[in-house]
């Protein structure tokens, strides 16, 4: 009697051990691939002479691209112009940005100033009117470094 | 059915259920794959809205975007940029006014990241909307 119960409920769990059996694969952790790490700077130059800085930390030797991709009168997408701003990448002095190297450029999507084999810093990019400002302009950036 | 057969096949049936995650629900992807390809994008844009895609180039090359039609013929704005703030979600680098053609109407020069495409309205959108068919082609 005493087995005529026992013994379907072990024919029971080892059925239902080998159903529970299917989580049996490994999972592994999903790796995210070493690459540059990208930053948006977003700004507005509101008159002639106006500058403005950001500021961002090299985490490895590497390449720093920076791309002036955008400049717009308004935030309303027809508002996009074209006007050659200045772009320079150097780094933190108290409260500037002391700049190393420079270009004057309008926006492209391709990065239009390049800094090669950077330490590990913090570093900045400011962009900035080189005479041509007749109207405020909303800028975007475009910052890859390592 | 005795009461120990009961309970076994209760367990049985209880336990079958696990184990088994091979059913999925289908997820939509929360970004572009990257790599060479085409997106298309089909959407009714309202009166001052704007109908952007955002996608991936997988490496330095040339961007083509193509405002196949609209649907009422409406003359609309169309651009790329990257993903920002401005409206849409997209700050615009180049623009231009077009009502569709099979030609592309922009053509740029990208290096490898994360790009955004689309129409906007620069007034000429009614009330009913319209209907834009853009094709983007990334390497």
């Amino acid at each position: 009697m005493k087995n005529a119960f026992i013994r379907p409920i072990v024919l029971a769990l080892a059925l239902a051990a080998a159903a529970c059996g299917g989580d049996s694969s490994t999972t592994t952790a999903p790796t995210t691939p070493a690459g540059p790490s990208t930053e948006l700077f977003e700004g507005k130059l509101q008159s002639r002479g106006d500058s403005t800085f950001f500021s961002f930390t090299v985490a490895t030797a590497g390449n720093v691209n920076v791309t002036l991709a955008s400049e717009m009168t308004t935030t309303t997408p027809g508002s996009s112009t074209n006007v050659a701003l200045g772009v320079g990448l150097g780094s933190p002095i108290a409260t500037d940005c002391s700049v190393t190297s420079q270009t004057t450029t309008g926006p492209g999507l391709t990065s239009q100033l390049v800094g090669s084999n950077f330490s590990p810093a913090i570093y900045c990019v400011r962009v900035f009117d080189v005479g041509n400002l007749t109207v405020p302009i909303n800028f975007a950036v475009r910052i890859t470094h390592t | 059915m005795t009461r120990p057969a009961l309970l076994a096949l209760g367990i049985v049936l209880l336990c079958s259920a696990c184990g088994n995650d091979t059913s999925t629900t289908p997820t939509t992807p929360t970004t572009p794959a990257p790599g060479p390809g085409t997106e298309v994008l089909n959407a009714v844009m309202a009166p001052t809205g704007s109908a952007i895609r955002t996608f991936i180039a997988s490496a330095a090359g040339t961007v083509t975007v193509t405002l196949t039609s609209t649907a009422p013929a409406t003359l609309v704005g169309l651009g790329i940029g990257i993903p920002g703030t401005a409206a849409g979600g997209c700050d615009m680098t180049t623009t231009v006014n077009t009502s569709g053609g099979t030609a592309p109407q922009i053509s740029a020069s990208v290096d490898a990241g994360n790009f955004c495409a689309g129409a906007f309205d620069r007034g000429a959108v009614g009330s009913g909307g319209v209907l834009v068919s853009i094709t983007i082609v990334h390497p």
